[in-house]
């Protein structure tokens, strides 16, 4: 009974001295200094280590946020970059439209956009994304600005294959140097046929498409020219300009050849 | 072995676990913790209750605080002591959540007449939660070593 009486009064005391501050009175004051002094390191240690573990708490909760930011921002990146890639499409789309809208030809013509390219890398024809709903017609010649691409070969219902510069079944009438030939198409290189051993035709000789009722179409150049093993003829390489699967959009030429 | 498990209780909690937690009010008492797992059976100690609390608030700077509740949970233990038989570890948690939370709230209350801080009671919680899984590991011990 002695024993709890003696603590209850220590726990009032320490009640009392939790309330007024008794550590700060003036009696108690240098018993107090001197325990602290004397508890000087432990309480410089206990500091530090408070301390450092503060940093270290403190450092892991900003990785935690930080690295949730990350992966937030990553997430915006990607879907950034892919409207950028949208963009820069549609960008590439309008430019090649501008292009084509502010030299208009002077015939009729339907405005087509490329939807598939030859699948052997050869080029050989594209189809587009017009067809006989739109009044599209076999022969039809196809270009870019003022360059020939092709002729529509075959025309179906919403879609139609036109055959490319580059593909050796197309047969045209050219102009070069003054004189008329035949252009074959071919990969890499399409070709002038009978060309006479006595024309001057030059590297870098100009050959454009011949027809009457068209404006005047670039179909490529002279590459080089060989001394054929024939008698009459020399053997022209032509590199034609169109680069079919730069164009998005071509213009028909509602014509035939 | 009471002493020395005594200075590392107090290291851990007037430091690491004040820097983790932020403020001495929601630290884990891993000292209540300590003296009530040393007084649950046999007597009960108030000198040990008294000298650890004292400790505490003399490396805390708050003399009186941690003593005068450190008396009252050992106080309160041994009423129930007295009035219940603590010998599974249902009950032995039973007793440390009624003794804990006299305490804490005794604390709290304390600390209030005197200052005002806001209570958080997430951090309060996870503080409970913390000092119930060390008596559940060290109960189930005592307990086993008491039998």
């Amino acid at each position: 009974m002695k024993e709890r009486l003696f603590y209850f009064s220590l726990f009032l005391f320490s009640v009392f001295a939790y309330l007024f501050n008794l550590s700060s009175y003036p009696l108690l004051s240098p018993f107090a200094s001197l325990i602290n002094r004397l508890l000087m390191p432990v309480m410089e240690l206990k500091a530090q280590t408070t301390k450092k573990v503060q940093d270290l708490v403190n450092t892991y909760v900003f990785l935690v946020d930080t690295q949730k930011r990350n992966r937030k921002l990553l997430e915006e990146v990607s879907t950034l970059s892919l409207k950028v890639s949208e963009l820069e499409g549609c960008k590439r789309e309008l430019l090649q439209l501008k292009g084509l809208v502010e030299e208009p030809p002077t015939v009729e013509y339907t405005l087509a956009g490329v939807v598939a390219y030859d699948p052997s890398g050869r080029d050989e024809f594209m189809l587009l994304d017009k067809g006989k709903r739109d009044g599209l017609e076999e022969g039809f010649v196809v270009a870019h600005r003022n360059i020939f691409l092709g002729i529509v070969d075959q025309v179906y219902a919403g879609t139609s294959r036109v055959r490319t510069v580059w593909s050796d079944k197309l047969h045209v009438s050219a102009t070069a140097g003054g004189k008329n030939y035949i252009y074959r198409g071919g990969f890499p290189k399409g070709s002038l046929l009978h060309v006479a051993q006595e024309d001057e035709l030059k590297k870098g000789e100009k050959v454009f498409l011949r027809s009457l009722r068209l404006p005047p179409l670039e179909i490529g150049e002279v590459y080089e020219v060989y001394p054929s093993g024939e008698q009459f003829f020399k053997k022209v390489e032509v590199k034609p300009y169109g680069d079919v699967r730069r164009v998005d959009f071509v213009l028909v030429l509602r014509r035939r050849l | 072995m009471f002493y020395l498990l005594l200075a590392l209780v107090l290291f851990l909690q007037s430091s690491v676990l004040v820097g983790i937690f932020g403020s001495y009010l929601f630290v884990p008492d891993l000292l209540l913790a300590l003296l009530f797992l040393s007084n649950v059976g046999g007597p009960t100690n108030y000198a040990k209750g008294f000298i650890g609390g004292l400790l505490l608030d003399v490396l805390l700077d708050t003399l009186g605080w941690h003593a005068s509740g450190k008396l009252l949970a050992l106080y309160v233990l041994s009423f129930i002591k007295r009035k219940f038989f603590i010998e599974t570890l249902t009950s032995l948690m039973v007793a440390y959540l009624i003794v804990a939370l006299l305490e804490h709230a005794y604390r709290l209350l304390l600390f209030r007449s005197k200052f005002y801080y806001p209570l958080e009671p997430i951090p309060f919680l996870i503080g409970l939660l913390v000092e119930l899984a060390v008596v559940y590991y060290f109960g189930k011990k005592v307990l086993k070593n008491e039998t």
